[in-house]
């Protein structure tokens, strides 16, 4: 039923918008490419459905987003901080990472794919509209919407927001002002991060949790962020959509030409508007 | 402000080069960032040998004005033409080939080239496409012209490792090795000491004639030094395009560099 | 001419006599180095003298791996001069395609832009198994050449020497002069009058003709081609030995590629943890050395 297809892809952009947003707080306000951001989406959602069997849906997801948080922090103190706007060699050093992330997650989970168990009062289904849709998978779609709206309005209509983008454009000046963005960066960083995490922890329902996650991830995260502009939030928004929903449709209804369908998106956007969905001509 | 200026003006053009071939034509060119208007509908022209100097106090949209000649940038409407052929939709190499050389404000030299191989660079451009393969090498008329500014025996040093006046030399020498038949100088004595500058004067003043020059300063004993005409520009539109004359005793411009003109 | 061009003969003298002097295992293994060695000078046309990190790079070696694997195992091409041919013009034309696309952005954007069109192959490879055994890939590939082992090693020397002598041209010539233009300051070319769009092209036709040269050998060596040879683990060891050797240097990638493949095949014996100990070796690489060892030791050198 196409509805449910349409459902569907609504759901993957959902938890691939969890992954751009988390690209887009890094990128906007520190410059930083995160290549292993992938890796965070597989090692939060293998924390996460190892933990369901023991203690339950909830806390392994807690823990799974918490455990990336604090190891996204340490990588930031510890590695990137003082590479400070050389986005090329942040961007080479977090791809090193993902090695280590991938070596790391075989060692402890020897390779199994694993999926976590939907906890009960999400397990059940709803009626609507002639379809019977999964409610876990409308769980995640408002949940997402609730995060995205609240990001943009931090970014829109805060003090913080405008402390923010002003961050981006003129560090010097913000400091300058007396502001101190060393908290605001470590906090973005650990929110970044978080917000993968919770992509995988709840993604990995569906997806699944498995060695080769993290790369297929992070490809289509970063085809989105190039397709809506880096530094956008809003250019997240409409490139996870168009992604989500044209991966989703592309899978069910032309299963054999599967990646062509993102590719067929990317080389659009790429020929016909190459500054990005949103961007603007200089 | 409005534009008085039509191509009718130039038959009372006072300047030695009013009879000379157009070499730029600027025509109602507008460039706008979001909601802020950096160049407004700028009309001018410049003939063939002459030097104008375009002035105007910070934020006036000089450099923009710069940039869209040049092709960093692309005007939201309007026209260019150099030497009777339209340059408006033209990627900046190819305004490059057809003769438009320019210095940038801020140095844009290879720092991490030797002072020789930056030269090289602006050398082998003209033959690149038939002697793509070969070994480069600096002519000689560029060694003379290391010479001329005092850097040949610094040819081999990494520019990285030259003075900032030395520097910025080097990026005076990177537009006339060029040897563009239109050349725009963005603020050439930026950051130069005075003997410095006189020396870039000098130069200046050897160019008029063979070259036609379009120049940004705003040291006004160098403008009046060099300039027959002057363009003033304020907020982004012409306030002013005389000789340098008419332009020393206009009340306006001497109200908008010292801020009593409002818009 | 090519300073230290004694050096580098011998070097050359020495690798025309390793079979003579090792052990078949050993030479394999210098065989591994020399076609890794060829793979890492190619990206380094393109990170150390153009400045661009392309993570598309890796196109050029799979496809003319699939090439020679596909070719082969389904019996339609046995003439080794043919085999190569189509592998090369596969691995330049699939390289023309996506630099067309790459091109159309620049900065950080190419580099992500590289990576997804590297991944989509992959993932192409993966789903199509009728033609490139999916998963699995293609094995049991052989050298439509009766010359031994010994044959192959002198064969793969050929290669890597016009690959070392088409480094060496380029690092001299104008072009390779304009491709550091670029790499500096790519703006200021353009106002010199340069096409920069077009070098870069070439730049890249040129690397992915050299990388899809490191492909077809490889595939020949091991017998073997698979998604991997499109994926994130060669990218990266290749990447790994351009940093560590010294990007923008003739022998810096080859002294990198002895060092990896090197220790790879040492730890091998001791543990499984190679993509761990890639990992820390990249991001210790590029906090701390960045620039590599053959740059440090010139710098040493010339105080």
């Amino acid at each position: 039923m196409f509805l449910v297809q349409l459902l569907n892809g609504i759901t993957w952009s959902a938890i691939l918008f969890l992954m751009a947003s988390g690209f887009y707080m890094l990128f906007g306000l520190m410059r930083i490419i995160n290549m292993a951001h992938g890796s965070f989406y597989m090692f939060a959602g293998y924390i996460t459905a190892a933990l369901t069997l023991t203690v339950g849906f909830w806390i392994g997801l807690l823990v799974g987003v918490v455990s990336i948080a604090i190891i996204g922090v340490l990588i930031y103190v510890g590695l990137l901080k003082s590479l400070h706007k050389q986005d090329l060699k942040q961007l080479l050093l977090t791809f090193g990472l993902i090695y280590v992330f991938l070596d790391i997650t075989q060692w402890l989970w020897h390779g199994q794919v694993l999926f976590p168990f939907k906890p009960d009062i999400l397990d059940g289904s709803a009626r609507f509209l002639g379809i019977i849709y999964p409610i876990y998978q409308l769980i995640i779609i408002a949940i997402v919407i609730i995060i995205g709206a609240a990001l943009w309005l931090i970014q829109d209509k805060t003090k913080l927001g405008a402390i923010i983008r002003a961050g981006v454009d003129d560090e010097e000046m913000v400091r300058g002002l007396g502001i101190n963005l060393a908290p605001i960066f470590l906090g973005a960083f650990a929110l970044g991060a978080a917000l993968a995490g919770f992509a995988g922890g709840m993604g990995a329902v569906f997806t699944g949790a498995y060695l080769g996650i993290d790369t297929e991830i992070l490809t289509l995260g970063l085809i989105i962020v190039v397709i809506g502009g880096l530094g956008s939030l809003q250019g997240a928004m409409l490139g996870s959509l168009l992604i989500g929903l044209a991966d989703t449709l592309g899978k069910a209804y032309l299963p054999d030409f599967a990646s062509f369908t993102i590719f067929t998106v990317m080389v659009l956007v790429l020929v016909f508007r190459p500054s990005g969905l949103l961007g603007k001509q200089t | 402000m409005p534009n008085t200026e039509t191509n009718n003006d130039y038959h009372r053009d006072s300047s030695e080069h009013g009879n000379n071939p157009i070499a730029v034509s600027i025509q109602g060119i507008t460039k706008k960032f979001g909601n802020m208007t950096a160049v407004n509908d700028v009309s001018f022209n410049v003939h063939s040998g002459e030097l104008r100097a375009v002035i105007g106090p910070n934020g006036a949209g000089k450099t923009t004005l710069f940039n869209l000649i040049c092709g960093n940038l692309t005007c939201n409407s309007g026209k260019i033409v150099l030497f009777g052929k339209d340059i408006t939709n033209l990627p900046l190499y190819r305004r490059a080939r057809l003769g438009l050389g320019r210095t940038y404000q801020r140095n844009s030299i290879f720092f991490n080239l030797s002072v020789a191989e930056n030269v090289m660079l602006a050398d082998m451009s003209k033959e690149i496409s038939h002697n793509t393969f070969g070994r480069p090498k600096i002519k000689s008329e560029s060694m003379e012209l290391l010479k001329q500014f005092g850097l040949d025996e610094k040819a081999d040093k990494m520019t990285q490792e030259l003075a900032y006046g030395e520097q910025r030399k080097l990026e005076i020498i990177l537009g006339l090795a060029l040897k563009s038949k239109v050349l725009l100088l963005d603020e050439p004595a930026a950051g130069l000491s005075p003997e410095e500058t006189s020396e870039i004067v000098r130069l200046i003043k050897a160019l008029k004639g063979e070259k036609t020059v379009i120049l940004i300063e705003h040291d006004m004993d160098v403008v009046f030094g060099v300039a027959d005409r002057i363009t003033v520009l304020h907020h982004g539109e012409v306030l002013a395009d005389d000789s340098r004359e008419s332009i020393k005793n206009n009340p306006t411009v001497r109200d908008a560099y010292f801020g009593t003109a409002r818009r | 001419m090519v300073r230290n061009f004694k050096a580098y003969l011998c070097l050359l003298a020495f690798l025309i006599c390793v079979p003579v002097i090792f052990s078949p295992y050993y030479t394999s293994l210098v065989v591994k180095i020399m076609i890794f060695g060829i793979f890492a000078m190619s990206l380094d046309i393109l990170l150390g003298y153009t400045g661009l990190l392309s993570f598309g790079h890796i196109i050029g070696w799979g496809i003319a791996s699939y090439a020679v694997g596909i070719l082969t195992s389904q019996g339609i091409v046995s003439n080794f001069f043919v085999l190569l041919l189509i592998a090369l013009f596969a691995g330049i034309a699939f390289n023309a395609v996506v630099a067309v696309l790459a091109l159309r952005t620049s900065g950080l954007y190419f580099v992500l832009v590289t990576l997804a069109l590297a991944e989509i192959a992959r993932c192409v490879a993966v789903k199509w198994h009728s033609i490139t055994g999916g998963v699995d890939g293609i094995s049991g590939i052989t050298l439509p050449l009766e010359i031994g082992e010994t044959g192959f090693y002198y064969l793969t020397f050929i290669f890597f020497v016009i690959c070392l002598c088409l480094i060496c041209w380029l690092v001299d010539s104008r072009f390779g002069r304009v491709l550091m233009g670029i790499r500096e300051n790519e703006p200021r070319m353009q106002a010199l009058g340069y096409d920069t769009w077009l070098f870069k092209y070439i730049a890249i036709l040129f690397a992915g003709f050299m990388a899809s040269m490191a492909g077809f050998l490889f595939c020949l060596f091991n017998r073997y081609v698979g998604p991997g040879d499109l994926g994130f683990g060669l990218s990266g060891e290749a990447l790994l030995m351009v940093l560590i050797g010294g990007m923008g240097t003739i022998i810096g990638p080859f002294i990198g590629s002895v060092i990896l493949v090197v220790l790879k095949n040492a730890l091998s014996m001791y543990t499984t943890h190679w993509m761990l100990i890639l990992g820390i070796l990249f991001v210790f690489c590029v906090k701390f050395f960045p620039e590599g060892l053959v740059t440090i030791l010139k710098k040493k050198i010339s105080r």
